[in-house]
């Protein structure tokens, strides 16, 4: 009977693993195709590496453990850069810079467990956070996250992330516009950025890029009669 | 008339545009000022709840007040911070003292009750026949059934309109079931005092004398904790708490040296001194000796006659 429950309970640790693993590769996924510096054995962890690096004495994933920084490449901050004009000459920085990726496993995420994360954010200088938690945050605690800003604190389900919704066939191809791309768009096409059709932020492709109001992606999608055919989504 | 317009050849160009003036632009921009202010406010009042909803979490300020009796302080901070909840706010705030493992009842310090399963649901046996299934997370919401009592008497009282749409808030006042029942037991009381002192050898006196003076005796301990006086239990060590306030020198003026009119101040009616008293008094003293002396001369007279 004992030797049926240990069983069990082994079954168990190796599916939250496995489930683990995969939000872990989709999370790194995620911050390299936003542009952030990882190395290419980070990004294609193999199950048993991860198993070896996070796995605790049962087991089980040890989410404590399952934390990482990673800095924007310098393609990254050109992108996010703000052109010098003869109005402003001396634009200010880019507002990126290091992010910080953690996983909860509390059974519970209340407004407690997100004063810590964002009072990590601050303590060490992250723009961005990343939470990943096992059950949803409560609405209250939601509502923290426009208190911190211009710290970005995004939130994500591990179940949301198993698997890279960007791989599906049917997502397009989407990529986020420089701040000088955007006005030449606008200049080619003689509108104002009202003009053009929208996206949410809260979309999931734009949750996975982490945009921000304002800024402009363009779509690429595959065309019978073109090939390829872009559009352009304004992020509101 | 669409016929005549449609007639008319679109060169010739119909009635000059109105050009907007100057003064529609700053009404335009009062609208969208008053309507920037409104969405300011509303976003200021939903910053004040997720503040309140934080203090909340780690009340009461002490675990030596029960439920019951929390500590003026808590209790009036708890009514102020509540003005602007609304009943799903005060829903998220129990649900968050729970995750910290806390009765949702704000004023309450114990922990809140745990049901021994991993199940999301309970069956319950109703009052009736039949049972009842409910979510655990229901059932582990408070500490007791007087906890949830307590609680739930508050959430009624919360408006569902939203605080930015209610304007005033002075008139909201949140009352305590705790504060209710014992003003109403105070009231009981105090009728139970008055039949019993009108008839004045009544065979229940003595009980219903007693237990009024337990609570006028609490009551007057409330008052007196809200005219500020200290209540003797926050001075363990019996000391009275002294402070000396010590005065400059030189910040009084320049002493002055008593005169020889302050000596005689002892004279005084009422700030009046009266001039030659001394002297008139000595006066009157020697003539009433003398009047005494002539009378005594005169009934000697009398006897002689």
């Amino acid at each position: 009977m004992s030797g049926d429950q240990e069983a069990r309970q082994v079954e168990d640790a190796e599916r939250e693993l496995t489930r683990l693993w995969r939000a872990w590769r989709t999370v790194h996924e995620m911050v390299h195709d936003r542009g952030y510096e990882l190395a290419e054995e980070e990004l294609r962890i193999s199950l048993d590496d991860f198993r070896r690096q996070y796995a605790g004495v049962d087991g089980f994933p040890d989410r404590k453990k399952m934390t990482f920084s990673a800095r924007p490449s310098q393609a990254m901050l050109e992108k996010y850069s703000t052109p010098a004009t003869p109005q402003n000459p001396n634009p200010p920085p880019p507002a990126i810079g290091t992010i910080w990726v953690e996983f909860n496993g509390d059974s519970n995420v209340g407004i407690k467990q997100m004063r810590t994360f964002a009072h990590h954010i601050a303590e060490h200088n992250y723009m961005t956070g990343i939470l990943i938690t096992a059950v949803s945050i409560t609405p209250a605690a939601l509502k923290i996250i426009p208190t911190v800003l211009p710290a970005i604190m995004e939130t994500f389900l591990e179940q949301d992330l198993l698997v890279n919704i960007t791989h599906h066939e049917l997502v397009p191809k989407h990529v986020l516009l420089s701040k000088a791309e955007k006005a030449a768009l606008l200049q080619r096409y003689r509108l104002k950025e009202t003009q053009l059709p929208r996206i949410q932020v809260g979309d999931p492709v734009a949750r996975y890029l982490g945009l921000r109001r304002g800024q402009v992606v363009k779509i690429i999608r595959k065309s019978e009669t073109a090939g390829r055919y872009a559009s352009y989504r304004w992020a509101i | 008339m669409s016929a005549a317009n449609a007639s008319k050849s679109i060169l010739k160009g119909g009635p000059p545009e109105k050009r907007p003036a100057p003064q529609d632009d700053r009404s335009i921009r009062e609208t969208a000022l008053y309507h920037a202010k409104l969405i300011q406010e509303q976003k200021d009042i939903e910053l004040n709840i997720l503040e309140a909803t934080e203090r909340l979490l780690d009340f009461p300020s002490t675990d030596k007040n029960p439920a019951g009796k929390p500590s003026l302080e808590d209790a009036s901070t708890f009514k102020e911070l509540l003005k602007t909840f609304r009943p799903s706010d005060y829903d998220s705030l129990v649900e968050e003292r729970n995750i910290d493992g806390r009765c949702g009842y704000a004023l309450c310090p114990l922990p809140n009750r745990k049901e021994d399963t991993k199940a999301k649901l309970r069956i319950l046996r109703g009052n009736g026949e039949g049972f009842k299934v409910v979510p655990k997370a229901k059932l582990e919401q408070w500490c007791s059934e007087d906890c949830a009592r307590r609680a739930l008497y508050v959430r009624v009282q919360l408006s569902e309109e939203p605080a930015w749409l209610r304007g005033a808030l002075r008139g909201v006042v949140i009352d305590l079931l705790d504060e209710v029942e014992a003003r109403k037991a105070n009231a009981t009381a105090a009728e139970a005092i008055r039949s019993s002192s009108a008839s004045a050898s009544g065979p229940d006196k003595p009980r219903a004398h007693g237990a009024g003076d337990d609570i006028l005796a609490e009551a007057m301990k409330d008052l007196a904790l809200e005219r500020g006086d200290k209540r003797p239990e926050d001075n363990p060590s019996g000391l009275a708490d002294v402070t000396v306030h010590e005065k400059a020198p030189g910040s009084e003026g320049e002493p002055v040296p008593p005169s020889l009119e302050s000596q005689l101040a002892h004279l005084s009616i009422e700030g009046y001194q009266p001039r030659e008293l001394g002297t008139r008094r000595q006066r009157r003293h020697g003539e009433e000796e003398s009047d005494c002396y002539d009378s005594s001369a005169e009934i000697d007279n009398d006897y002689d006659i």
